[in-house]
């Protein structure tokens, strides 16, 4: 009965402290902003091929980069397709480039950081040497190299961008690891007879995940940058898939006559980075100070 | 320790981590699925040229007789033959550097140049619209896509107002717009660690001995607040110098400008694997040699780091 109460008091605190979280958040007005602007841009994705919009495919030589007008709110490209259905349906592919690249390197780079940090010792010590290796590459040329091995395409993009993100994923990890291995509530569980997986499942993880989860949102902007930084150097999607950097970089060819080919992708590209950055730092400044330190935005 | 001793071992240190460099590089040419030779050779080629291409590269010897014999000529320097331009990769190399390097060093003293004035605004005037200021430019830094950023500057400043040329090097002119929009990765981090030193700085003993001493506002800030501040503002630079190499391929690429990131883009998209390969691992060498430096410079500068080594 009375571990029944206790149980319902810790649960009790914990809404407390989540409703705290959200007020914070909710006083940053700038991560409010960002969190709107990103809940269109999802909107967009989710609905976009319901929207009475045209055939982001279809061509029409004769309206080849027509300038922005009330009939195409933002021109057409040099095929003569209608940018802001392009635009609309690309959201889909940047944003989920971005989402699922992300989701592969926290995934694997969790995993891997929670091993090291637990067990420590020679694995500890194997995959940090491997982690020293790829730190080693900056981000973007890092994902270069690997696409430029793998070959371009939609599959092959998520993996040349997720496998990059491994390495910051574990170090982040392991670092957060070493912090909670040593506190009592798992030497206890320890004593008690508990097998690691279940102590990094039940008393581990969910004392790193929250950081692991804001610096994620820094990762969403920085990866939508390097993706579309592929896209741009012709590294990216094939043709004709909208993806917004991709876009840019075939369109600037025509640029000079028709600048609107290139302005309103980069502006969706700029746009969504600019509100995952916000809603970080919103996150990052609503957590508890005491992990606060460990988080930051990061640049390509 | 002496600072030579701690450089000897940080350079030892770096070692491994090479050798591992290379080694990934050799497994992902070769492990993954896909022939190289026929890779380079295409789609197209007949199956003697094929045969060629993996004699020149070496690709019929076994595995491990393939990565020793690679990594000792890297370590001796050379990094195999272009299959496009037919010279050894480390002559197009060094030709390209002297580029990459002045775009590199013009974008960190344009970022400087900006970012500590606009920081030390920032830190002297934390809440007013300066302070606010280094929180845009900090944000807006880590949002934008550089490439973009560099064709929307050739539309205003090529094409509108007709002030630089849009591509190309060879005069100051030509560096303006690619320095500018490389250094807008750097501003932001530097603006921001430029106000939290010379927060800490203005916030020192030394500072208030200083304007109890009567000197005036503007040698206090200026002669001992910012002095202090610049160890950890050079840190951050010496660090941002590895990270622009993956920027100038972007920025490189909008511009047109003949540097190392050009090259790496023109030699993946002739599959002159040897040149990808050689670029992507001198990158590497030189963005861990560049982080040794800086650790090294750190503890020269500071005595305190000096101590503890």
């Amino acid at each position: 009965m009375q571990a029944e109460a206790l149980v319902e008091r810790l649960r009790e605190a914990r809404r407390r402290q989540l409703r705290l979280m959200w007020l914070r958040f909710k006083a940053n007005r700038g991560a409010l902003a960002g969190l709107l602007v990103l809940a269109a841009i999802c909107a967009m994705a989710a609905v976009g091929p319901l929207l009475p919009l045209e055939n982001p495919y279809a061509f029409d030589l004769k309206r080849a980069l027509e300038p922005p007008s009330l009939h195409s709110l933002f021109g057409r490209d040099e095929l003569g397709r209608d940018i802001l259905s392009r635009v609309v349906h690309g959201a889909r592919y940047s944003l989920g480039i971005a989402l699922l690249s992300v989701l592969l390197g926290g995934c694997v780079g969790l995993m891997l950081g929670l091993v090291s940090g637990y067990y420590g010792g020679w694995v500890d010590h194997v995959i940090q040497r491997i982690t020293d290796v790829l730190l080693s590459f900056p981000m973007l040329l890092l994902s270069i190299a690997l696409i430029s091995v793998l070959g371009v395409g939609l599959v092959n993009i998520i993996l040349s961008v997720g496998i990059s993100t491994i390495p910051v994923y574990t170090r982040l990890t392991r670092g957060l690891v070493l912090q909670v291995k040593e506190q009592d509530y798992v030497v206890a569980a320890r004593a008690l007879g508990k097998g690691p997986f279940y102590i990094m499942r039940k008393h581990i993880l969910p004392n790193v995940i929250s950081p692991v989860i804001v610096q994620s949102t820094y990762y969403m902007g920085l990866t939508i940058l390097i993706a579309s930084g592929l896209g741009f150097l012709g590294l990216g999607v094939k043709p004709p898939t909208p993806e917004w950097g991709a876009m840019i970089g075939w369109g600037r060819t025509y640029m000079f006559s028709a600048p609107h080919v290139v302005v309103f992708p980069g502006i969706f590209i700029f746009a969504t980075a600019l509100s995952f950055n916000l809603v970080g730092d919103g996150l990052r400044d609503a957590l508890d100070p005491r992990v606060r330190t460990v988080i930051r935005r990061v640049r390509i | 320790m002496s600072i030579a001793r701690y450089a000897v071992s940080r350079l030892l240190q770096a070692i491994p981590t090479l050798l591992g460099i290379i080694l990934i590089m050799f497994i992902l040419v070769r492990v993954l699925p896909g022939d190289p030779a026929r890779l380079i050779a295409g789609l197209e080629a007949s199956e003697e040229d094929v045969e060629r291409i993996r004699e020149l590269l070496g690709l019929n010897r076994p595995l491990h007789e393939q990565f020793i014999g690679y990594m000792l000529s890297v370590l001796r320097g050379d990094l195999g033959t272009s299959l496009k331009f037919g010279t050894p990769v480390i002559c197009e190399i060094m030709a390209r550097l002297p580029y990459t390097i002045q775009l590199a060093v013009a974008a960190e003293l344009l970022a400087a140049a900006i970012g500590i004035p606009l920081g030390i605004l920032a830190a002297m005037r934390p809440y007013s619209r300066s302070g606010y200021v280094s929180t845009v430019v900090s944000l807006v830094g880590s949002s934008m896509p550089i490439y973009w950023l560099g064709l929307m500057l050739i539309l205003l400043f090529s094409v509108n107002l007709k002030l630089l040329p849009s591509h190309g090097a060879g005069t100051p002119r030509h560096l303006v717009l690619p320095a500018l929009t490389l250094s807008t990765l750097l501003m932001g981090n530097i603006v921001r660690i430029t106000k939290a030193a010379m927060i800490e700085a203005l916030e020192s003993n030394y500072i208030v001995t200083a304007r109890a001493k009567g000197l005036s506002e503007r040698i206090v800030v200026l002669r001992h607040a910012l002095r202090n501040a610049m160890i950890p503002i050079v840190t951050i630079m010496g660090i941002q110098l590895g990270q622009l190499l993956g920027g100038a391929v972007l920025t490189e690429t909008v511009f047109a400008w003949p540097g190392l990131g050009l090259l790496l883009i023109d030699a993946i998209f002739y599959r002159d694997y040897p040149l990808v390969q050689g670029i992507i691992v001198f990158f590497a060498t030189l963005f861990i040699l560049i982080n040794i430096a800086v650790d090294i410079l750190y503890a020269y500068i500071d005595p305190r780091v000096r101590e503890v080594l």
